[in-house]
């Protein structure tokens, strides 16, 4: 299985945290804002240009980030 | 929540013109026909204005006015916002919706509109005016087969809190989905405030029935209590003016949210400070809108006595 980053899935880095959004429609009030460690934007780098195996995502990361971030939705089945 | 200045807004609003072919008595922004200003950011000033929000990785921009369709650059400016991946909601009177429009508004992503509906049709057209009603379900109608995610948008009032159950199958009849906001006095809703207002009795039925309908959206930190006190969303608690959003008004000017344009309260300009030193300034007015319990904008529009929004203090304390 291949992952990617869901189009509605935003992010990028603060000074000592990421941020992801997760919007559905209009502004922040309807949006999940999530703080998060630098691993999460780590991730989701990896993955911002083409889908990665999840297998491979794990040996980068660790199969609990990974599943963690599928669990939040930050990933999706490519 | 992050706490501490982010170092670009989650989201911005921006009113693209205040120019309108409507003339809503409770427009919060005061907009007409023949109410565009004339130093309005060119096409090339927004671009560059939106350029830097690429840079700054604002994740969205919700759009406003004035109607955002009478301005003739506004499909332009709106490609230029969804080539480079800004999520997009444009806020629309729902009048200005033809086919040719539809056809490129489809095609770009990610993009939601947002039509305003405020009431059935006697409450509608006394605020928006005669025959709105029936274009706004034209144009929901004709949405209906669009691949555009569509939201109702109604601004509850007196007149139309009692007919949010037959709004909300209206909209949900034509696929879209419904959200609230409150009316509030900013704009000519400064001078229509008493008499749009929701009285003790409306804010407990809204409530009353916003809990027993979860998947209706809602915005500003009114709700984020139930009709007995209890927190009913915590996310909706914390204000983001000026920490997470802001707005920018039809010539750049950068003010915390579209509710607190009142002079003083502008940090900088786009285009003469550019975005991002506007949003550095804008830090410095959080002191200045802090300390209201509920919604800054509406304790201070209000003219509230203790310096409170006066609807949340119905809720908290009954009064």
């Amino acid at each position: 299985m291949s992952l990617r980053k869901p189009r509605h899935v935003k992010y990028r880095r603060e000074a000592e945290f990421g941020l992801v959004y997760d919007h559905e429609n209009y502004g922040y009030e309807d949006a999940t804002l999530a703080s998060v460690d630098d691993v999460v934007v780590d991730v989701l780098e990896r993955i911002e240009d083409e889908p990665v195996p999840r297998e491979q995502l794990e040996r980068e990361f660790s199969p609990a980030t990974v599943e963690a971030m599928l669990q939040r939705g930050f990933l999706i089945d490519a | 929540m992050p706490e501490g200045p982010l170092s670009a807004p989650v989201t911005i609003t921006w009113e693209v013109t205040l120019g309108c072919n409507l003339y809503c008595d409770h427009c919060l922004s005061g907009s007409g026909p023949g109410h565009q200003r004339p130093e309005e950011l060119t096409t090339e000033e927004a671009r560059e204005f939106i350029a830097e929000l690429d840079e700054m990785n604002v994740f969205q921009v919700n759009i406003g006015g004035g109607e955002p369709f009478v301005r003739p650059d506004f499909l332009e400016l709106l490609e230029e916002l969804t080539d480079r991946d800004i999520s997009t909601c444009v806020s629309t009177n729902g009048t200005q919706l033809d086919e040719a429009t539809l056809d490129r508004i489809e095609a770009m992503d990610p993009l939601f509109l947002q039509v305003s509906m405020d009431g059935l049709r006697p409450e509608n057209d006394a605020i928006r005016g005669e025959g709105v009603f029936d274009q706004v379900v034209d144009a929901l109608e004709r949405l209906e087969d669009r691949d555009v995610g569509t939201t109702v948008n109604t601004v509850v009032t007196r007149q139309n809190v009692y007919d949010l159950p037959e709004i909300l199958a209206l909209a949900e009849d034509h696929g879209a989905g419904l959200r609230l906001n409150r009316f509030r006095p900013s704009g000519r809703g400064e001078d229509s405030w008493d008499h749009f207002r929701l009285d003790q009795e409306g804010i407990e039925f809204l409530h009353e029935w916003l809990s027993e309908h979860p998947d209706v959206r809602t915005g500003d930190s009114f709700f984020y209590l139930n009709a007995l006190g209890e927190v009913r969303n915590d996310t909706l608690k914390q204000c983001g003016a000026g920490s997470m959003t802001c707005l920018v008004d039809p010539v750049g000017d950068v003010y915390p949210c579209a509710f607190t344009q009142w002079d003083g309260l502008a940090s900088g300009n786009v285009r003469d400070d550019g975005f991002r030193r506007a949003w550095e300034n804008i830090a410095s007015l959080r002191n200045r809108i802090d300390g209201h319990e509920g919604c800054p904008a509406v304790a201070m529009g209000s003219g509230d006595p203790n310096g409170e929004d006066p609807q949340l203090r119905v809720i908290l304390s009954g009064e």
